[in-house]
């Protein structure tokens, strides 16, 4: 068997585990010495596929199936593992594309909290960082403030979410029943890891119009110029008030003097 | 998301003295050792799981940061590691994924591996990761392409490593010689050491009608570097290898025979599944222990 023959067996086997159309071709390369026919030998591979990563969706994704159900949600990741297979050495990141999937599936609902679980399980394993002390800022010149830039905490994403996901998260992770998953307001939520502990909190327009200024490396002048709000002073005192908060939640990890 | 480089932040662990690091190769070379799992992460990192050493699965610490990596810093700072690997892909027609070498070879440096080993499988095809241990077709061409990708993956991590041999439930009928013809001859063209898996001989045998000691007695012994032990189940004619039993007396009775064969060799349980608590965990270590000091006094 040559190189080519050997990239045909793993053609047709890779087809066989992701599609399950060519079986009877397949099982006629199959060896028939034994105590089993080559397609119940085949079908062991091509069940634990399916298994396998449903499982590891499973594991990664607890919320989604609390709210579908362990029926409907082995359904519908069946149907995402064969429209998405994995890019990825690590099943970890199986679920990259789930969100966008659900969303283009018409689930939006479903998409928000894979959205979220997703920006969770990023927040768990993002790089570490130390967070920035406010003595830092403190001991900074007030004059230069409106220069600084920020460098946030790598494990900061903000999903942008049109239902009360948030909410239905917070419950199924405490152990509660959680409310009924539904449309709301589009609104803007941080997620993030605070000591080892993957939290997530809602924001408001000012907040995530200056975190993900400050994300996106801007300055502080040129945050306060485009926050929604009616003048200069207001700016201001609302970006003091989330620094506040950013600091308390350990959002920040540097400050850049350029 | 695709694999990008790591970034510790952490402080690595400090570097051990020569005599421990000469205590620690010595542990790691002929000890018992578990599968590092989550179950018990957190009684690992504090030193408390009574073993000699421990194997961590490579892509679960192939993060940038966070709980693996603390983990990851605390057992070796305890323990002697091996690292093990699922995604390798050294049967594949298609090149190696040098992002996952690269990683690998980050995450030996950190971890300061004893050992480093995957599957005698392949595990990608046209870009995507299958997550499953497939079989490869046993000939002459295909010892040589997956020898040479071997030497490629030892070259990028400066060592040898350790092939292990898979429990297989199909076998391509273009074959030509047995499994075992197949692990030794890769072996021996690429120069690698083996890890040699109990219990994937045992389940192989059952379910292509071979026999396991016959298996055991053509491994070359000077390459079997480690051996696991594991559970399986049954599913219709076939056994299947789950991880998710005691292990099995037909494990027993090879394992007894491969000391004889090997010696001495580096031993651990892998348990994936219905994971028993800790202290059950390391009884049936022992049950090890007391078989290897049984064999080899023998």
């Amino acid at each position: 068997m040559n190189s080519s023959a050997l990239r045909q067996w793993q053609t047709h086997f890779k087809t066989f585990l992701i599609e399950g159309s060519n079986e009877d071709a397949l099982a006629a390369q199959i060896s028939t010495a034994g105590m089993a026919d080559a397609r119940t030998r085949l079908q062991v591979y091509r069940n634990a596929y399916y298994m396998r990563l449903e499982e590891a969706l499973a594991y990664y994704f607890p919320v989604l199936l609390a709210v579908l159900g362990e029926g409907e949600f082995g359904r519908h990741m069946a149907a995402y593992i064969r429209a998405c297979p994995s890019t990825s050495p690590s099943v970890r990141d199986l679920g990259d594309h789930l969100c966008d999937w659900l969303e283009r599936q018409g689930f939006p609902l479903w998409a928000d909290l894979a959205a979220l679980e997703w920006a969770a399980l990023i927040a768990f394993d993002a790089a570490d960082a130390p967070a920035l002390s406010p003595a830092v800022l403190a001991a900074l010149p007030a004059e230069q403030w409106p220069q600084l830039h920020f460098r946030c905490s790598p494990s900061l994403s903000f999903p942008a979410m049109n239902s009360n996901a948030l909410s239905v998260w917070r419950a199924v992770r405490a152990g509660r029943h959680p409310p009924q998953l539904k449309a709301a307001t589009s609104a803007a939520i941080v997620v993030w890891r605070y000591r080892g502990r993957v939290m997530a909190v809602s924001i408001d327009e000012n907040e995530r119009c200056l975190l993900d200024g400050l994300r996106t490396g801007e300055s502080l002048e040129t945050i306060c110029d485009r926050l929604p709000c009616r003048s200069a002073a207001d700016a201001e005192q609302i970006v003091a008030t989330i620094l506040q908060r950013a600091f308390r939640h350990e959002w920040l990890v540097a400050i850049d003097l350029r | 998301m695709p694999p990008s480089p790591i970034r510790p932040a952490l402080p690595i662990s400090s570097p051990c003295c020569p005599e421990r690091m000469a205590a620690d190769s010595q542990r790691a070379a002929s000890g018992f050792g578990l599968g590092l799992r989550p179950a018990f992460y957190q009684d690992a990192a504090e030193g408390k799981v009574a073993v000699d050493w421990l194997e961590l699965l490579s892509e679960n610490f192939m993060v940038d940061g966070g709980n693996a990596l603390q983990v990851l810093d605390a057992v070796a700072s305890r323990y002697p590691l091996a690292l093990h690997g699922v995604s390798m892909n050294l049967g594949g027609s298609e090149p190696l994924d040098t992002a996952y070498l690269d990683r690998l070879a980050a995450l030996d440096e950190r971890a300061g591996a004893v050992r480093i080993s995957d599957h005698l499988c392949w595990t990608r095809h046209g870009g995507h990761y299958l997550h499953d241990l497939l079989p490869l077709p046993y000939t002459d061409e295909v010892v040589e392409h997956v020898a040479r990708r071997i030497e490629v993956v030892q070259g990028r991590l400066g060592r040898r490593i350790l092939i292990e041999n898979v429990s297989s439930y199909a076998e391509c009928a273009g074959g030509t010689m047995p499994e075992w013809e197949f692990l030794s001859a890769v072996a021996s063209a690429a120069n690698c050491h083996i890890l040699l898996d109990l219990n994937n001989i045992v389940v192989s045998a059952h379910n292509h009608g071979f026999d396991a000691l016959q298996y055991l007695h053509a491994v070359p012994a000077d390459r079997v570097r480690q051996l696991h032990l594991a559970g399986h189940s049954e599913q219709g004619p076939l056994k299947i290898d789950t991880h998710d039993h005691a292990i099995a007396t037909s494990v027993w009775t090879l394992y007894v025979q491969a000391l004889r064969r090997f010696g001495p060799v580096a031993t651990m349980i892998e348990r994936d599944d219905h994971i028993p608590p800790l202290p059950e965990l390391v009884q049936e270590l022992d049950r090890a222990r007391v078989i290897a000091q049984g064999a080899c006094v023998a």
